[in-house]
């Protein structure tokens, strides 16, 4: 199963959001993490626990083969699960990730412009789907969400409307940064913290959706 | 230069190409993949380097390469890791 983590704006909290995800699924089987980003944010920051194997595969500027050459060792893969951490813009790589993915997760900040990115990932999905007969699921995850906030109340509601799935919201924690900061996974950073909780909440929602794919 | 495929066109070409049969496909068990992590000596690490763009570009398509020719996925680290060997005896006296 694959599942590509993505969203066309940066700074949503995709690369902790895919460690995280990679890191709880690791658990129960072997687990790729694909760090497609250049900025290699992923492999640059994660002391990976154990049954996560963290590979950068970096695309930029690829022709049709290169494009081709990349999706077919993703899918030729030796591992259960396969997590793909995008990179932030409209690029081939995140394109090649939609087409292989059983499920994208989007995570989405409360901002306007974080949504509209959101708005716009959602069209590209929605555009992979009339090729892959339905393929990908979607999973938009309300993300560092100030609960106290008037925002942070209505956001999931705001989310509703993109007319996908929205998963359990994560909520701004400083566990979360410092696991971070300390280049864990916030499961084992502080394992049965409310963020660690959070964080397998989301995954089990994640589990069930790729049972459906 | 040919303009380069946007993400739109990279969704088209691996959904095109998913639907054909894996490479060296067969019936039963999928093989599993070759190995084309480097060898070490002893325990591996995995890090970040940082190195201008222009020969991470060079390793990428080394390593892409490689694989195509015998197989396995691609590995930048096991180009590293090979060129570090053939220069392990400098490298080694150097460090003192």
């Amino acid at each position: 199963m694959i599942v590509a983590v993505a969203n066309l704006k940066g700074g949503v909290g995709k690369t902790t959001l895919a460690v995280n995800i990679a890191s709880a699924l690791a658990s129960r089987q072997r687990v790729v993490l694909i760090d497609a980003d250049a900025q290699a944010s992923a492999s640059d920051w994660l002391t990976a626990p154990a049954g996560v194997d963290v590979q950068a595969w970096p695309l930029e500027d690829a022709s049709d083969r290169e494009i081709l050459s990349w999706s077919n060792r993703v899918r030729e893969l030796d591992a259960a699960m396969v997590v793909i951490d995008c990179p932030p813009h409209l690029s081939a790589v995140t394109g090649a990730a939609i087409g292989l993915a059983d499920l994208v997760v989007l995570p989405c900040g409360p901002s306007v412009a974080d949504v509209r990115a959101t708005a716009r990932s959602v069209e590209l999905i929605r555009e992979a789907r009339k090729v892959r007969k339905g393929k990908p699921a979607a999973l938009i995850v309300p993300n560092r969400v100030d609960r106290r906030s008037t925002t942070g109340k209505g956001f999931a509601l705001a989310l509703a409307a993109l007319d996908e799935r929205v998963g359990p919201t994560l909520v701004a924690r400083q566990a979360q940064a410092d696991a971070t900061a300390s280049g864990q996974w916030v499961g084992g950073y502080m394992p049965g913290s409310p963020a660690a909780q959070e964080v397998g909440e989301l995954v089990r929602v994640v589990e069930q959706m790729l049972r459906r794919a | 230069m040919a303009k380069r495929p946007g993400a739109l066109d990279a969704i088209r070409l691996t959904a095109a190409e998913a639907k054909k049969p894996a490479k060296g496909a067969k019936a039963g068990p999928a093989p599993k993949a070759a190995k084309a992590e480097p060898e070490g000596d002893g325990e591996m690490m995995t890090t970040a380097i940082h190195l201008p763009r222009d020969l991470w570009n060079l390793l990428r398509r080394v390593s892409f390469a490689r694989a195509e020719k015998g197989g396995g996925r691609a590995s930048v680290s096991a180009v590293l890791v090979q060129l570090v060997k053939e220069s392990r005896d400098k490298l080694e006296r150097e460090a003192g």
